[in-house]
């Protein structure tokens, strides 16, 4: 127990709780894709599609950038 | 020769009021992303008629956007300071990469966010309906829709100096029946058009509306 006290540092701490909000982030970016979706199904102009891609864009990119931060890190 | 084949569909001006035809005349009948759009092309929404026509396509106004794009434009610079905060400074490099990074998509999710609420928000005007789609947040949205001849008084009001300078304000309708509606708490009525650009020409539409709608309704009943 107090091996583990003494490994604790800050860095560990703040490291896990942003790799933890960093994978909250990317399931939201996920719901985000999906509201796009519903939104453009309720009132559908042509531009939608560029924001569907926006949506899909912020989700790999937050996926990547969390899988980078979860192995490097 | 008649024209059999026609890449445009042609409008019925038929159902097109006076305004509709002058603002399309002035330009609002340009792309759906504007503030203010008559007879929208290629635009539909859920549950529309076979035969119904949209007339206006609106959305709130893009200054209103400002307040969230200058708290992004703030925060932006945050992370060039915040090693001066003891609690992050105290952290190794790799970690406060981390933090940045966490940081930054926050803001993107954030710009998101905003931009699809303030594109899909949006108000519709038809030859038969008026429609008030409204979405809160990630997973609720609230869609009211009433018949013209339901319509028993409409009204706009311009209030602060942004809304003078950039020509934008409310449009309330007031229908026959009380609509009861999530979204009355913090509005109006169900149907008020928030933020909506040139809310004079609106109320004009949908007055003309109301007034063609009526006729129809008389002549209907002395045939």
């Amino acid at each position: 127990m107090e091996n583990l006290i003494q490994a604790l540092s800050l860095s560990l701490v703040v490291g896990l709780l942003v790799k933890v909000s960093l994978v909250l982030l990317t399931l939201l970016s996920l719901v985000t894709v999906r509201q796009a979706g519903l939104m453009d199904r309720v009132v559908s102009v042509p531009i939608g599609n560029w924001f569907k891609g926006i949506a899909w864009g912020f989700f790999w990119t937050c996926l990547v950038l969390t899988t980078g931060v979860i192995l490097i890190v | 020769m008649p024209e059999v084949y026609t890449k445009k569909k042609p409008v019925k001006a038929d159902n097109l009021v006076e305004t509709v035809k002058k603002l399309v005349a002035e330009g609002f009948g340009g792309p759906p992303w504007r503030s203010l759009t008559a007879c929208p092309p290629k635009t539909k929404f859920e549950a529309q008629h076979e035969k119904e026509e949209i007339l206006l396509l609106m959305r709130r106004h893009p200054i209103t956007n400002l307040w969230w794009m200058a708290s992004i434009a703030m925060l932006f610079g945050v992370p060039l300071f915040w090693s001066e905060f003891p609690l992050v400074a105290n952290v190794t490099a790799p970690v406060q990469l981390a933090l940045a990074i966490f940081w930054y998509l926050g803001l993107a999710f954030f710009a998101i966010q905003n931009l699809l609420l303030w594109f899909y928000n949006v108000y519709i005007v038809t030859d038969e309906r008026i429609i008030d789609v409204d979405f809160f947040g990630l997973l609720y949205k609230n869609v009211n829709a009433t018949q013209i001849q339901k319509i028993e008084d409409v009204s706009y009001s311009q209030v602060g100096m942004m809304a003078s300078v950039f020509n934008f304000g409310n449009v309330v309708i007031q229908t026959a029946a009380e609509q009861r509606s999530d979204d009355t708490n913090e509005e109006g009525s169900a149907f008020t058009f928030g933020a909506v650009s040139n809310p004079d020409r609106v109320v004009k539409v949908i007055s003309e509306l109301m007034e063609q709608e009526e006729k129809e309704e008389y002549e209907g009943r002395t045939r």
